[in-house]
């Protein structure tokens, strides 16, 4: 089976099509805390919303202003330039901002003259605890019901646990192809690495796990690559963008972990249920899952998390990217640098946006960290 | 007295901010005794605010910092001292040199795009200059992105009991009986920091004196829908911290003397711009807290008054049934609910549309200006929808005016007070 689709960085639009030829519905989601469990039992398509290659975002600053942040902006500018082919949206407060694409773009697409879609909106909580959960669940209660008003069909237990099974054996899989990073030699670059996960937006399930597979079967015939001067790992704000990787890779850094939304994060752990509260199970994920930093309890999780990470795979530093206006990954060095400085990882602070801007000075950056790095090493 | 500038003491470090904020407002008192003492009423319920925070562990109470909307009066009710830590950066930000210090300390650490609120909160403790420590810290997931991310870190350095309460994002029945839920559980965590059970007529007494100036709040906003509106733009900033601590009883003298002055300026005929009312405004973000006098100016140089910000603007929420718990923990979660800046900013923005129809339909509004600090991003995401809402319905075009409310360095007086007037002038033109 041919699986180069899982390095295919734009943003291809034929399974989603082919899906919605079916006749069956296909919705954009923002952020991580709309279980695509929930949409999958209801036989819909969750397409995880990102923006790669939005290089002009004029028409969504004219709605959110130049002090938003311009992957919230540029998600926007695809949804007005109608680049998606979906029926609807479902938002999630992840931060304030990528919660403003919901009011926005409702706003746009119930004008008089613009074409009807289906436009929800759940809340979830910002932090995990018995009360919280149950909010959630009353929220994941009516996110059943809408999406099987949509697409008629019962969500049941039973097509719950289908789901999560599915998404669990796709947890699984990048799991054993993130496990490869952490060879002397990986078979994959960061870059690779980043475009195989980003893939999953747009595609089934069930076909992502299908190229996964093989994938992972002919990764023995992978060249090991020897050529790199410092292991890195990349965190920070939503970063939909490989080619932006490449450009460090291309001086010599490898990353071989992340700690990113679009990525690792993005899978997690494999979902456990108690099939007597599936919807409880699935809250207890959702809100225990280490994503970012949108919730107020997880930090002193995550910040372990990326140091064991940065043990584990070896890291020789650090790219902490934000994005300018985001305020969600905004404030984690106010104790992560001393943190990483006890274990001797050295750190590299860089500002982006989301289109591909001052590329140059990307490249002098990378390549001054890597060498310092690579003599530290 | 002459007004002594304490400034350069806190810049040393050799001042806190409690310390200087407290002689800084004491000798305005003082001038203000001297000078015009019929304007004391302004001064003393600062001075009995911050001073109540700065003696409080002497007067054997607890203090108590809080961020957000959580449920204040509760606080009162345990007998303990809250800290609004909002007022910190509010009270800074006319002293931009004091101020850009803590801005500049937290930039440090963090996005230089995070709200200067925050970064002052943060700023302040980084430099350890608060001059005095919480006894317990209570903070919510909202107002914004920038706070979420200031609260963990503050908490983590002032190592106190802390209480975090999570903001629905939607303000339905459901949002209710989450935050109901959550009050219950913060009744419990107070009971256990001061080792007393929550004594119901202390409480109630509290909410007297909550539905009491809730009820004066209300009057006062209502004052401003009186054409000519009586009341001076600036008493929009004072009024907007306070539905934060209503059950405080200095505040009943503060709004009973701004009621009374407000009343007897309409029954002279007068009103807030001296040289006649031409224009009406409404700020529908924040205030500009760096530069007060801006509002005085627009106000004789332009007969331009500003009528009422909608993130400071209010509805009084009021006991009813005293002794029915379940009632008064609704109420305590709709005040949290309906807090300033958060009822309109921190949800879907039909709410903060809600807030700006009510504006518009009741108080005779013939400009809109977005007042944008640009810290306040999400609000900033939502100016075209709310420009065209305005505009479909009213008629009114909006001016989107970026400033940085806490920081001075953004954009001086001068640039502010002429945009306004040049929009005046050539946009509106009345
Ligand atoms: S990049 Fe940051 S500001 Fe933008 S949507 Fe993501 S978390 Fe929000
Ligand atoms: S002004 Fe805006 S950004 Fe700042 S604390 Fe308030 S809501 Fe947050």
């Amino acid at each position: 089976m041919d699986y180069r689709k899982l390095f295919d960085c734009s943003i291809p639009g034929e399974s989603v099509s082919a899906w919605r030829a079916e006749g069956k519905k296909a919705l954009g989601v923002v952020c991580c805390h709309v279980p695509h469990e929930i949409l999958h039992a209801a036989n819909i398509l969750p397409v995880r919303l990102r923006a790669t290659g939005c290089e002009d975002y004029a028409e969504g600053e004219v709605w959110m202003s130049s002090f938003s942040c311009s992957f919230a902006k540029s998600i926007l500018q695809f949804f007005i330039e109608g680049r998606y082919d979906l029926d609807g949206l479902i938002c999630s407060d992840g931060c304030m901002q990528a919660a403003r694409i919901y009011d926005n773009w409702k706003w746009i697409s119930e004008k008089p003259e613009a074409k009807k879609q289906f436009n929800y909106e759940i809340g979830v909580p910002r932090k995990s605890s018995p009360t919280t959960k149950e909010f959630y669940k009353e929220e994941l209660f009516d996110l059943i019901s809408e999406m099987e008003k949509q697409s008629g069909e019962k969500v049941t237990d039973e097509k719950l646990i289908e789901s999560i099974e599915l998404y669990n054996e796709s947890r699984r899989l990048v799991k054993k192809v993130l496990e490869l990073q952490k060879e002397k030699h990986p078979v994959l670059t960061g870059t690779e690495a980043l475009s195989l996960m980003i893939s999953s937006t747009n595609m089934p399930v069930e076909e992502y796990i299908e190229l996964l597979r093989a994938f992972l079967a002919d990764v023995t015939n992978r060249k090991p690559i020897t050529d790199y001067r410092a292991r890195l790992m990349l965190i920070g704000s939503a970063m939909d963008d490989p080619n932006w990787v490449k450009v460090i890779e291309a001086k010599g850094g490898l990353f071989v972990a992340d700690t990113l939304c679009h990525g690792t994060m993005y899978f997690g752990n494999e979902m456990e249920y108690d099939k007597s509260d599936i919807i409880g199970s699935i809250a207890d994920y959702y809100l225990n899952r280490l994503v970012c930093p949108r919730m107020i309890d997880n930090r002193d999780a995550l910040h372990e998390y990326i140091l064991n990470t940065a043990k584990e795979y070896q890291v020789d530093g650090l790219v902490y990217q934000k994005m300018q206006n985001c305020e969600c990954w905004g404030g984690e060095n106010v104790f992560l640098e001393g943190e990483l400085k006890e274990v001797g990882i050295p750190l590299l602070n860089l500002d982006r946006e989301q289109k591909m801007a001052n590329v140059g000075q990307l490249e002098v950056r990378a390549e001054a960290f890597v060498e310092m790095i690579e003599k530290e090493g | 007295m002459a007004y002594i500038d304490h400034s350069p003491k806190v810049l040393s470090g050799e001042m806190s901010t409690m310390d200087f904020i407290c002689t800084t407002i004491e000798s305005k008192l003082d001038y203000a005794l001297e000078k015009n003492p019929d304007t004391r009423w302004i001064y003393d319920l600062q001075v009995a605010t911050w001073c109540s925070i700065r003696d409080a562990k002497k007067n054997g109470k607890k203090v108590i910092a809080f961020g957000g909307p959580v449920p204040v009066d509760l606080i009162y009710a345990f007998g303990c001292q809250p800290y609004y830590l909002d007022q910190l950066p509010l009270s800074l930000a006319p002293t931009t040199a004091v101020a850009s210090k803590y801005i500049d300390l937290c930039e440090r650490y963090t996005n230089q795009s995070m709200c200067a609120l925050d970064k002052i909160e943060l700023g302040v403790l980084l430099a350890d200059e608060y001059g005095i420590t919480p006894d317990a810290f209570v903070y919510s997931t909202v107002p914004c992105d920038s706070s979420r991310i200031a609260y963990p870190n503050m908490q983590k350095i002032w190592n106190v009991p802390t209480f975090t309460i999570d903001t629905p994002f939607r303000r339905d029945e459901r949002g209710l009986r989450y935050l109901a839920k959550q009050t219950l559980e913060f009744i419990e965590f107070m009971e256990e920091l001061t080792g007393t059970k929550l004594d119901w007529d202390k409480f109630k007494e509290t909410m007297e004196v909550a539905n009491k100036t809730n009820e004066l709040l209300v009057k006062c906003a209502d004052l401003r829908k009186h054409t000519p509106c009586p009341l001076p733009g600036t008493l929009c900033i004072s009024n907007a911290c306070m539905s934060g601590q209503a059950a405080d009883p200095a505040m009943v003298d503060f709004l009973e003397k701004q009621l009374e002055t407000g009343q007897m300026i309409i029954d002279m005929g007068l009103a807030a711009c001296p040289n006649g009312e031409k224009y009406r405004m409404m700020f529908h973000q924040n205030m500009l807290w760096t530069d007060p006098k801006t509002y005085g100016y627009l106000e004789r140089e332009y007969g331009a008054v500003c009528i009422m910000d909608a993130l400071g603007h209010f509805w009084g929420n009021y006991y009813e049934n005293m002794d029915d718990k379940d009632d008064c923990v609704r109420i305590l979660a709709k005040k949290m609910m309906d807090f300033p800046m958060i009822h309109g900013a921190a949800g879907p923005v039909d709410y903060y549309r809600d807030r700006i129809k009510y504006l518009m339909d009741n108080f005779n509004i013939n400009v809109s200006v977005f007042f944008g600090h640009i810290g306040c991003k999400h609000t900033w995401a939502s100016t075209k929808i709310l420009s065209e809402y305005i505009f479909e319905n009213w008629g009114i075009p909006t001016l989107n005016l970026d400033v940085d409310c806490i920081d001075g360095r953004y954009k001086g007086p001068d640039e502010i007070r002429k945009s306004i007037g040049e929009y005046l002038e050539n946009v509106v033109r009345l």
